[in-house]
This record gives structure tokens, sequence and C-alpha cells, in this order.
């Protein structure tokens, strides 16, 4: 294959300014148990090649699956035609932020591939985790989940860029599913939206000990059905380690693509409140906040080598020591800043082109243990596991809900509610953010289904956190 | 794309190397382009060419599913390898499963060729009227225009082939001056059925009327939906409360409210192919026939969709909903339509004493699935109505209100309709009107 790209790049010397192609082979394997039998073994291949050529200024993209050499040489012409086209009616020319070349290999590191493990295995593990869950009576649903990509993607660029890389992804979780009371509760393990995933391999998922919490969960979720729900009102919240991914994520990874602060997700996702001028200015969160951009951390959902345009992978601050420092980019919008890409532009597959996404944008770890975060609240909320989010087209006014919402009193944990919502804005929530937890408390989250882009590209991303304290948060009842 | 004859071909090979499993298949061929334009430029352009085959096997009642891009015969064998392995750790399923006898369907036409060819100039060209309008005005426009075609084949062990082509497009834009934004979109089957002038009119009037936003008070008030707006709230009722599947678990709103009166007698929402404002699809994954059906008929709550196996596994009658092969129970109304009713917008607006407008909803998501209560923001275009009029811009509202309740506030809908482009159905069109709701919560502002 490499043959033929290299020869179909070739038609391209001298026509473009720039121009760089994706050979990649995603395979993929999905297993959904409910309630003891297998719903869904699905099992995916796909390879393909995506082809970006910058003519004149501008960008123009092409992909197929077809990959004989003579569909291939149609493809670099369809690219090129775009291109062309683009040309014709461009806001400014793009300009490409210097980057080396880079010659290297790249591979997840792992124990256990779990394309090896036996299926037997896997569907045994989630039979036994949903028979236990459907012992509840009220538990009219248990779901196990387990999901493996391998990821193999081979880049060239007319700068000399020559990078293979191969990223394995492991991940799963249970749900247990209650009715009862009139009613219809959600508990999930290890986090909501099919689990938790990363880059690694079949040992994390012997680590997350499905079956051993699946008769946890669904008491959990039997007793959600008959908690009380919160009366509205401004709380402390201690906000756990998984429901912070999502807050992390929706209220600072998002924003801080630079794509979106200059305008061009406007017309579908939105933009952003972290324009340019607010760079180093903004007081985006309290001082003790500290998020990071790390595409480097060992495990994370968002680890990767290189990024889709060939830039090394690294570690920048988002937000340094409470203050806006630095935005997620790609080669073209670093540029506009006279800055360097901190490797952000990212592709779901050889279909997509590469749009800036986020890697693990991580909170920092504090200095707080759970007790002590807990300690400090007369009358609070813990909750955890996300049920629902929402945020505005800016980025500022946000609404999420939880699964579980453990009440705090005396800084003592308390009973069960449900339903709780919880909404603000989003720099005055930062800012009353007064503890974080430790490094003992931190994990790598892996979200499977970030959504950016038209068409819609999924992404696996990242997010560092452990459970942090915000003061007076206003709370409602979510229906 | 790769035609009718092609997909004829490899059923052979499906035939060949199925041995001893039953087989349903599924491809889906896209060729897709795409031009994306903010700041009053092109900046993203694209066209994708992909083709991809789901294979569902059945032995034992056992079923599992393989999935290839790979179309030829080395593919497809390998498929059926995997396939074999699969189907040997699965577990048998809780009820009888087999693949349905052929259907008669229906013959709707939905390929363009003007709009599956439509070139990368011809795309640069719509743009440049949009931006050239936005810039009349001195504005800054940002939008998409997408078009291609599609086509499935389905074939099976049993005896089935079937192969539909259509083209789509759909299109939407933003233009925005000082801080003000006004939305519109379009999607359809047919290009030249898309007004891109008219179209940027609309969103450039939004901006027109609007001035620097001022904040209300969270609370109730009567609210005014575009068309837009409708139809981000309908698709949501559509896929938590009339999921089939989900109301047999007793896991959704329809345990409550079906066979009952939601609404005003002129409140009618229909799934139905046969819109020529939608874009038909003859027949679902397993090949039953799409007919029109009516979800909600003159305001009364009337039936929930059921796929092929939730149908068997509850004891109904499959509708013909079936349209997502990893989750074979669910099932989805694609050509979701809310009918017209006999007010216009201008009326609505100046029968209303105290209200809101509302352009366009933003990250709608669901707080309380038994309950369907929506939460998101407002943005694009949101006004004050005073006394019969669009007085002012208001900053942009939080909302969690409960559907039914909502439904139950509806008063007027209009007689004018949009096909607007879906962003929680990846841009098909849902056909809606504007509708006038009383006592729409709104529980916080933005502050933009």
């Amino acid at each position: 294959m490499e043959e033929i790209l290299r020869e179909v790049l070739g038609f391209l010397d001298g026509k473009a300014q720039y121009f760089d192609v994706r050979y990649e082979e995603i395979e993929e394997e999905k297993i959904v148990v409910e309630n003891e039998i297998v719903k869904t073994y699905s099992s995916d291949v796909t390879k393909g090649v995506g082809i970006r050529v910058l003519y004149n200024g501008a960008w123009g993209f092409a992909a197929t699956n077809r990959l004989s050499r003579k569909v291939l040489l149609d493809t670099v012409s369809q690219a090129l035609e775009v291109a062309k086209a683009t040309a014709e009616f461009k806001h400014e020319d793009v300009v490409l932020a210097d980057e080396p070349v880079h010659v290297d290999k790249y591979a997840t590191t792992f124990e256990k591939d779990p394309f090896d493990i036996p299926r037997e295995e896997k569907v045994r593990m989630l039979s036994e985790a949903t028979k236990i869950m459907s012992r509840v009576s009220e538990i009219m649903k248990a779901v196990g989940v387990l999901g493996f990509r391998k990821h193999r993607k081979l880049f060239l660029s007319s700068e000399g860029s020559e990078i293979e890389q191969l990223i394995l992804v492991s991940g799963g979780g249970i749900e247990a599913h209650a009715v009862g009371n009139g009613d219809y509760q959600v508990r999930s393990y290890p986090a909501s939206h099919g689990g938790d995933y990363v880059t690694g391999g079949w040992e994390y998922i012997e680590n997350l000990k499905l079956v051993e919490n699946a008769e946890r969960v669904a008491g959990e979720a039997k007793d959600l059905l008959y908690a009380p729900v919160p009366e509205p009102g401004e709380y402390d919240l201690v906000i756990g380690g998984s429901q912070m991914a999502l807050q992390v994520h929706e209220s600072c990874g998002h924003p801080a693509e630079l794509d979106r602060v200059f305008g061009y997700e406007i017309s579908f996702a939105g933009g952003s409140f972290m324009s340019v001028d607010k760079l180093k200015k903004l007081q985006y969160g309290s001082q003790m906040v500290n998020i990071v951009a790390d595409a480097t951390v060992k495990g994370g959902l968002g680890s990767f080598g290189y990024d889709d345009e060939g830039v090394k992978a690294c570690s920048s601050h988002i937000v340094k020591d409470g203050v806006l420092v630095g935005y997620l980019m790609s080669r073209e919008t670093a540029a506009k800043l006279g800055l360097q890409s901190n490797g952000a532009a990212r592709a779901e597959g050889w279909w997509s082109i590469p749009l800036i996404r986020m890697t693990n944008i991580n909170l920092l770890p504090g200095e707080s243990s759970f007790e002590e975060l807990i300690g400090d609240i007369k009358r609070g909320f813990y909750i955890d596991t996300n049920k629902s989010w929402s945020i505005d087209d800016m980025r500022v006014n946000f609404q999420f809900a939880t699964e579980v919402a453990y009440e705090i009193k005396d800084g003592k944990l308390g009973r069960l509610y449900k339903n709780l919502i919880y909404y603000g804005r989003t720099t005055e929530f930062w800012n009353s953010c007064d503890g974080i937890g430790d490094e003992s408390q931190w994990h790598v989250w892996g979200i499977m289904n970030c959504g950016k882009g038209q068409p819609m590209q999924t992404m696996n991303v990242g997010h560092g956190t452990s459970p942090a304290r915000f003061r007076n948060v206003k709370v409602g009842a979510g229906g | 794309m790769r035609g009718e004859g092609f997909y004829r071909g490899i059923f052979r090979y499906l035939s060949i190397y199925s041995g001893e499993i039953e087989f349903w298949a599924v491809v889906e061929g896209k060729r897709k382009s795409l031009t994306r334009f903010a700041n009053n430029g092109i900046h993203q352009n694209m066209m994708t060419e992909r083709a991809g085959l789901a294979i569902l096997g059945l032995k034992s009642n056992r079923v599992a599913m393989v999935k290839t891009d790979r179309l030829d015969e080395e593919g497809i064998r390998a498929s059926f390898d995997v396939l074999r392995e699969v189907l040997e750790v699965s577990r048998a399923l809780e009820y009888e499963f087999r693949f349905p006898s052929p259907q008669v369907v229906p013959s709707y036409s939905a390929y363009d060729l003007e709009t599956a060819e439509f070139s990368p100039i011809q795309r640069a060209e719509a743009v440049k009227t949009m931006v050239g309008k936005a810039l009349e005005r001195s504005m800054k426009a940002f939008g998409h225009l997408s078009t291609g075609e599609i086509e499935w084949a389905i074939m099976s062990s049993n005896g089935h082939f079937l192969y539909f082509q259509e083209s789509t497009a759909s299109m939407n834009l933003v233009v925005e001056k000082e801080g003000n934004s006004g939305y519109v979109s379009w999607s359809g089957m047919k290009i030249k059925d898309c007004d891109f002038e008219k179209l940027a009119d609309r969103a450039i009037e939004t901006v027109l009327k609007s001035s620097a936003p001022v904040e209300v008070p969270p609370g109730r008030y009567t609210v005014i939906l575009s068309p837009e707006a409708v139809a981000d709230m309908m698709v949501l009722f559509a896929w938590v409360a009339c999921n089939g599947k989900s109301f047999e678990e007793k896991r959704s709103p329809a345990v409550k409210y079906l066979g009952q009166k939601i609404g005003i007698d002129s409140l009618n929402i229909m799934d139905d192919p046969s819109c020529d404002q939608t874009i038909p699809v003859p027949f679902d994954l397993f090949g039953f026939p799409r007919e029109p059906f009516s979800i909600v008929e003159n305001g009364v709550f009337k039936q929930v969709t059921y796929s092929y196996p939730a149908a068997i596994k509850f004891g109904k009658q499959p509708t013909g909903h079936t349209f997502n092969m990893e989750t074979l129970e669910d099932s989805f109304p694609v050509n979701l339509v809310v009918f017209a009713g006999d007010t216009t917008l201008e009326d609505m607006i100046k029968d209303t004493d105290r209200g809101v407008y509302i352009s366009r909803f933003h990250y709608t998501n669901i707080v309380n699935p038994m309950e369907l209560v929506i939460t998101g923001m407002t943005r694009d275009g949101t006004f004050l109505i005073e006394n019969g009029e669009i007085t002012r811009s208001i900053k942009n509202m939080r909302f969690n209100f409960n559907f039914f309740e909502m439904m139950k506030n509806v008063d007027m809908i209009s007689g004018e309709r949009e096909a607007i482009a879906c962003e929680h159905l990846d841009n098909l069109p849902v056909v809606a009107p504007y509708m006038r709701i009383h006592e729409f919560p709104f529980i916080s502002a933005s502050d933009h």
C-alpha cells in the first residue's frame, strides 16, 4: 500500500503547496449483553485513504475505501479539484505553522491484546455481570458492554514526514436499569454512556472488575427508585471524578478549541467565550485550577504519538493557576497566533478531515483527600456519574444532571437523592472551586463519543480528574 | 456509486460463503460532498466515498453481526469466518427469531441526478450567493452546504434483494452582526428546491430586527417556536417516547401517555415518507414497507414504532422502522412530519401580549426520560414580544420543560412549514410549523 500511496502522491508534486495522505485500518469489536443474552456482537473492519491538499492557500480533501490504483488516482484529482474550488472563495490564505519532519513509529503500550482474548471469555464476563444485576427484581434491564479498537495509521506528507501508529483502545462498563415506584432510574459503572475506555489492553478490563461491582450497581439503581429529589437551592458540591470529566470536557475542552474560537463551528456547535483577546487575561477559575492538554499521558484515551497532521504529541497548559493561557490548536490555527501547533488536529478515520479535537484535557490533581473535601461542607451534596448535559453555544451557561447525589451534612455523607441537576456559568463556577482531590483519586476517564464537526466526527478523548469542591452552586430537581 | 448490478454480484458471494448460516445483509454506499464556510469564506471542502456491508448471521436462534468495507469475494469470505466464530460464543435469543419473508414495498422516487452530481464549483457559487447577501448588509456568514447520494441494498439467505438510491442535500446559514445572529436551514432531495437567496434573506431579516440583547428574568412565558425549534423538540419526542421497545420495557413516557389526548386537535405528527418535503425511504433495514404512520392524531398519542425484532419479541406488528443494525430492537421514524395548522406566524405574534420568540434551540438533551423533560438553550435570535409585536432582542435562556405539559399548552400552529436540516438526524429533513406555547419555563439566562 505504501508504494501505491507514494505513486499516487507523486501525481501532486508541483501541483499543490502541501499535501498529506492517511491510510488507515480500523478493526473494532463491540459486545453488548442484555440480561445474559448477547444482543450485539459486532466485528467491524474498515480500510481507506484520506488525501488533503493545500492549493493556493485553500484546502481540499477527498477520501475513499476503494483502494485500487485507479480509484486512488481519481481521489487525488478530486482532492485537488475541491481545493481549487475552495481557492475561488476563500476567506484568507491558509498558512501552516512550522513542524519538524518526523519519520517515526508509535504504538500504544499494552500487556494483553484484547483481540487475542477468547470471545467466549468476554461474553462470559458480561453474562455473569448481567446475571447478578438481574437478581434484583426491579432491574428491568441489565446491560454489559465491552469495546475494543485497533487503529493502524500511516501518514505521509509532502514535507517528508512518514509516521506509522498503532492505537489500541479497550473499555466497557455495566448499567442497571430499574423500573418501579412509578419511576425509571439507571445506575452505571464505572461511568455512564457506555463505560470507561483507555488506550491499553485487556488488563484494563480485568482491573475494572465488572462482575464484582454488579451487585452494588443493581442495588443502587433500585435505591434510586425510592430516593427523594433535592430541594432546589444553592449548595456546596463535591463532584466525583467521572462527572468532573464531563464538566471539564464541556466547559473547558470544547471552548479551548481554537477553530471554534475563530468561528469555524458557529453554524453548528457554536463559538467560544475564550476569545483570543482574553488569552493570558481571563481568570477562568480559582488559583488552584490547572488544566492541561496532554496527549502523552499513559493510558489516556486521547493519547497518541502524533496527531493527524503529523505534529508530535505534547502537553501544554490551557489554564494555569486559574488563568486562560492556551488553546487546542492545529497547524493552520496556531499560525494565526504565531505559535506552533500543540498537536490537536485529529480525524475520526480515513474518511474524515482533521479538525481540532480534545486530546486528554486534564484537571491536575490538588492536595485534598476525599474526607477533607467532604469534611468542610455544612450542607451540600456529593454527586457523580453523568446523566444529562447541555451548554450554550458560547460554552457559558451549562446544566448537568447526575445519576446519584449523596447528601453532605456537617461534613458527613448522608442519604441518597435522585434527579439532581446543577447549573451555572462557566467562569463563575470554576472560580468557586476551592478544593481538588489529590493524586490518589486522579484517573483519566475515557469518553468514546465526543461529537464535533460536519459531517459529524466521533472522537476518543480523555479527561484526567479527581473529585473537586465548588461553593454555592445552583441545584434543581430534574423532573 | 457502484449501482444495483454490483450488489447483485456480491449477493452470489454471500450465498456461497454463508454455508449453514442464515444471513441478512445490508450495504450502505455513500458519496457525500460538503462545503463549510465561516467569516464569509470557505474553510472546509471535502468529498468522501464510502461503502460498508453489515451481515447479520442467524444460527440456532443466535444472532451476531460483522461489518466490513471489503466488498470483494475475499472480504466476504473472511467476514463469514468471523461470523461463524462469533455465533459460536453467542447465546440464543429469549424469543424465536427468524428472518422475514419478502414484502411488497412502495416505489418512492428520491433520486435527482443534478443533486448527486453537484460539483465543488457549484457549491462554491451557492455559498457566494449567500455570503454576498450577508456582505450587502455588512454581516458575516457561516454555514454548510452538502450534496451527495446514498444507495442501499438488502440481501438475505431467504431470497430478499432490495435496492434503493437517493440523493441528499442540506444547508444551514448563520448570519451575524455585532453579536446578533439569525439562522436558517434546509434539507431535501433536490438541490434546485433550495432557494439560497430567499433563505439568506430570512436569516438576515432576523439580524435586522435584533438589538442589543437585554436580560429578562427566568420564569414562565408564552413562546412562539420556529420550525427549527419545533423539529428539535419533536425529534426528541420521537426518540424517547415512540420507541416500542422502551414502551414494552416500561422505560418510556408512552407508558403514561400512549392513547391519551396530549394536545389540541390540530396537533398531528406523522412519519410520512410520502411527504414531498422529506427524503422518502421505501423500506426499512428488514425490508418492511415504509408507509405513512400516524404517531399523534388529532392530539391523541396514537401509536409507537416497532422494529422487526422488537415486534417478534413483544408480539406486535413490525411498523417499518428498523434503522440501526447494531441495536436491532430499537426503532425510529425517519420521515418526521408535523402537520400544518390554520394560523400564520404573523397572527401568532399579533395575538401575543407578552412572550418570547425563539429562532433555534441549542444542545437539547433529556433530563428525565419518563416524563420527557428536555433541557436546552435558545440561540441565533431570541426576542421579546410585547403587545403583538417583536420589540427587542433578549439574552439567550435555558429551559427545562416537560414535553407533555408543553403540548397541552400549545394553542396555535402555523400553516407555514419548513423542511429543516435536523442536526439530531445528520441533517435529514424534518418538516415542522411554528407553534405557540403558553407557560414555557425558563430557568436561567446566558450572558449573550
